[in-house]
C-alpha cells in the first residue's frame, strides 16, 4: 500500500466527516433551523471529493465548486466555514460569500464562483501566475459534469494547453446537472476525452474509490508541477436532488438505490478492514468525534451575529485604491 | 511640447510602466505581429518579448478570465480586448468576476488589472465593430471606467490605471487614436475622478466624453458666434466621476447638455443627469438635454452618420435651451 495506516484512516475520517456533516444539513433543514437554497449536497460522492483534495501538496491549491459542503469542512477551520455558510459575521468573509463564493488563499482555498464553469479560465490564470512567481505548487480545479459544458471551461483547457499551466482540471462527474442527465448535455463517454481536443491529456476514475482518485489526481499534479495540465474525472452519484429545499429528486429510485449499494464509504470500510486498518470500535469513535464537530460547528455559526450594515457596505471592501467618488 | 498621437501616448504608457515594473503581463489578441488591433503596443514585443507579453487565442471570455486569475495571483496584468464590442464575449469575467472578486473575499484579495479595448465610431466597421459601450459596465460595482479624449489623458489615465489595484476598464476611442496632442516628455500620471474643463464658458454647460468632446468644442465655436458661451467639461473617468466640477458648472450656467456617442436610452448620460438633478435642480433654468446616439444598430460604412449624433446634435441640443 502506498499510503501509511495514518493517512488511510485520515481519509476515512474525511469522508465520514463529510457525509455526517451533510447529512446534519438535511436535519436541520427539516427542523428549519436553516434555510434552503444554497445547500447543494455531494452525498454518495465523498470518495471523489476526499481523493481528490487529499492528493494535494501543502502548496497546493483547490478551487471547489458549490457542491463542496462536506469536503470543505473538513478542508477549512469547521466553525468559521460553517458560520460563512450561515451568512454569519464570523464566517470566513463575513457572510459575504457563503459556499457560493467562498475562499480562504491563506489555507490555498481558491475562490469559489456561482457562475458555473466561469472559475475554469481563472484558475488558468491563476496557475501562470504561480508559475511567473516561481512558486512551488500547482492549482487542482475542481467542476462539475454539467458546468464541464460550458464554453469557458474549453476555452480555459485551450489556455492551460497554450500557457503550460500548472493546473490539473477535477471533473466531479456525479451523472446529473440539477435535473439533466448527463447523456442529455453529452454524446461524449467519459469527459476527460474532452482534453483531446486540445491536446492535453485525461483520464477517467471510478468515483467511488478513493484510492484510485487519490493516486490519479497526484499523478496528474506531478505532470502539471512539469507545466503539463491535465483532466482527472471521477465518476459518482449523487444520492441527494440537485440542492436541499430547493429541487425534487427527479430521477428513478431505483437508480439511488442501486447507488447506494456502492456506497463510497461503505466501499473504503471494508477495503480498510481487509487491510486490518478500521474495526468496528474505530468506526464507532470516528462517526462519535465528528458527529461532535458537525453539531459544534453549527452551535457555533447559530450562536454567531449577523454582520453590521457598517462592516458589509465597507466601501475599502470594494476597492483597494480609493480616489474620487466610488461609493 | 511636442505633439504625439493618442496611440503614441498609449505605446509610450505601456513602455514606460513595464519598464518601471517587471511584474507587469500583457496579453491579447494580436500583440506580437500587429501591436495591437490599432498600433496602441506596437514595438513592445520586441522590447520586452514573450515571457512579458502573451498572444491570446480568440477566445476573449477564456482569456480575459485568466487575465483575472494572473491578476488575483498577483501579477500586474493588462489584457486588451481587440474592438469594445467583444467585450460582450468578456462580460462575466469583467462584471461578475474581477468587479466582484474583492469584495467577495470580504477585501483580502485584489484585482490589479486593466482590461483595454478601443470603441466607438471611426472606422466605418458597423453594428459589431463601431460601439460606445461604457453604458454595459456602469451598473457594476467594483469596476473603474476611464475614457480618455486625447493623447495627454490617454497617457496619464493608463499610467494611473496600470498602477490602480482595481480592475479598471479602459476604453480608447478609436476616432480619437489618431489624433495628435501635446504631451509632455518628463513623467506624469492624471488621478481617477479629475474632470476637465476643456474649455470655460457661462452660458451653458456641455458634460461630454471622448470624440463627442471634440464635437462640442467645434459646436461651441459655432454658438460663439451666436453669442451663446459654452463651458465644455471632460470627465475623463467615469467611475469614479467628478461630480464637483460637473455642479459648480451648472450652478453657474444653469443649463447642461449631456453627450455621448452611445445609444440614448440607457445611456450614461442618463446617470450624469439624475446626479444633476439631484444636486442642483435649484440652479436649473432649463430641463437637462442629453445627446446621443439613435436607439437603432450602427449600419455600415458612412451610413453610420444616420445613426450617431454629430455637431449638429449638439448645437440643436443647446439652442433648444438657451
Amino acid at each position: 500500500m502506498k499510503y501509511s495506516n495514518e493517512e488511510l484512516l485520515s481519509m476515512y475520517e474525511k469522508m465520514v466527516l463529510s457525509r455526517v456533516y451533510e447529512e446534519k444539513v438535511i436535519e436541520l433543514l427539516t427542523m428549519g433551523k436553516i434555510q434552503g437554497g444554497a445547500w447543494h449536497l455531494a452525498i454518495g460522492q465523498e470518495a471523489a471529493q476526499v481523493g481528490c483534495i487529499t492528493a494535494l501538496g501543502p502548496n497546493d491549491y483547490f478551487g471547489p465548486t458549490h457542491r463542496c459542503h462536506g469536503v470543505l469542512a473538513t478542508k477549512l477551520d469547521i466553525n468559521k466555514f460553517t458560520a460563512e455558510c450561515l451568512c454569519k459575521g464570523t464566517g470566513y468573509q463575513r457572510g459575504k460569500a457563503a459556499i457560493v463564493h467562498i475562499s480562504s488563499m491563506e489555507e490555498k482555498l481558491f475562490p469559489a464562483n456561482g457562475i458555473l464553469g466561469a472559475g475554469a479560465p481563472i484558475a488558468v490564470g491563476f496557475a501562470v501566475a504561480l508559475k511567473r512567481k516561481k512558486y512551488d505548487g500547482v492549482i487542482v480545479s475542481m467542476i462539475g459534469d454539467g458546468a464541464s459544458n460550458e464554453g469557458n471551461y474549453y476555452e480555459a483547457l485551450n489556455l492551460a494547453a497554450i500557457m503550460e499551466a500548472p493546473i490539473v482540471f477535477f471533473i466531479d462527474n456525479n451523472g446529473i446537472g440539477f435535473t439533466n442527465p448527463i447523456d442529455n448535455a453529452t454524446k461524449v463517454q467519459d469527459l476527460s476525452a474532452k482534453g483531446a481536443a486540445v491536446g492535453i491529456p485525461g483520464v477517467t476514475v471510478d468515483g467511488n474509490d478513493v484510492l484510485a482518485v487519490r493516486e490519479a489526481v497526484e499523478a496528474a499534479i506531478e505532470k502539471a508541477r512539469m507545466g503539463q495540465p491535465s483532466i482527472v474525472e471521477a465518476k459518482s452519484i449523487r444520492f441527494r436532488p440537485h440542492a436541499e429545499g430547493l429541487s425534487a429528486e427527479t430521477r428513478d429510485p431505483k437508480l439511488i438505490e442501486e447507488a447506494k449499494k456502492n456506497d463510497p464509504i461503505a466501499r473504503y470500510e471494508k477495503t480498510l478492514k481487509e487491510l486490518g486498518v478500521l474495526d468496528d470500535k474505530k468506526i464507532s469513535e470516528i462517526y462519535e468525534n465528528v458527529t461532535k464537530l458537525a453539531l459544534d460547528a453549527f452551535e457555533y455559526g447559530f450562536a454567531s451575529p449577523y454582520p453590521s450594515k457598517e462592516d458589509t457596505c465597507d466601501i475599502n471592501l470594494v476597492y483597494k485604491t480609493l480616489g474620487g467618488d466610488l461609493a | 511640447m511636442r505633439n504625439i498621437t493618442y496611440m503614441q501616448a498609449l505605446q509610450e504608457a505601456h513602455a514606460e510602466e513595464m519598464m518601471r515594473d517587471e511584474n507587469i503581463f500583457l496579453m491579447g489578441i494580436e500583440l506580437r505581429h500587429m501591436g495591437s488591433g490599432v498600433g496602441q503596443t506596437a514595438g513592445l514585443y520586441q522590447k520586452f518579448g514573450p515571457d512579458r507579453i502573451f498572444d491570446t487565442p480568440i477566445s476573449e471570455s477564456g482569456y480575459v478570465g485568466a487575465a483575472v486569475g494572473l491578476a488575483l495571483g498577483g501579477i500586474r496584468t493588462i489584457v486588451e480586448v481587440q474592438f469594445a464590442d467583444f467585450l460582450s464575449y468578456a462580460f462575466d469575467s469583467i462584471v461578475n468576476q474581477a468587479a466582484k472578486l474583492r469584495y467577495l473575499s470580504d477585501g483580502k484579495e485584489s484585482i490589479p488589472l486593466v482590461i483595454r479595448a478601443p470603441q466607438g465610431m471611426g472606422f466605418y466597421f458597423g453594428a459589431q465593430h463601431s460601439q460606445c459601450v461604457e453604458s454595459w459596465f456602469m451598473n457594476a460595482p467594483g469596476l473603474k471606467i476611464a475614457v480618455p479624449s486625447n493623447a495627454y489623458d490617454a497617457k496619464g489615465l493608463l499610467k494611473t490605471a496600470i498602477r490602480d489595484d482595481d480592475p479598471v476598464l479602459f476604453l480608447e476611442h478609436k476616432a480619437c487614436i489618431f489624433m495628435k496632442g501635446e504631451v509632455p516628455e518628463e513623467e506624469y500620471t492624471i488621478p481617477f475622478g479629475q474632470a476637465k474643463i476643456v474649455r470655460p464658458g457661462t452660458d451653458v454647460t456641455i458634460v461630454a466624453i471622448q470624440k463627442m468632446v471634440w464635437d462640442s468644442i467645434e459646436a461651441a465655436e459655432e454658438l460663439q458666434k451666436d453669442g451663446i458661451s459654452v463651458e465644455i467639461i471632460d470627465p475623463r473617468t467615469l467611475i469614479p466621476l467628478d461630480k464637483e466640477t460637473i455642479f459648480n458648472s451648472v450652478k453657474k450656467t444653469g443649463k447642461a447638455v449631456i453627450v455621448n456617442e452611445a445609444p440614448l436610452r440607457g445611456s450614461v448620460s442618463g446617470e450624469i443627469s439624475a446626479v444633476i438633478n439631484e444636486n442642483c435642480f435649484e440652479y436649473l433654468k432649463a430641463p437637462i438635454k442629453r445627446v446621443g446616439a439613435a436607439n437603432i444598430p450602427i449600419p455600415f460604412g458612412a451610413n453610420e452618420s444616420y445613426v450617431l449624433p454629430n455637431k449638429n446634435d449638439i448645437i440643436a441640443a443647446v439652442k433648444s435651451i438657451v
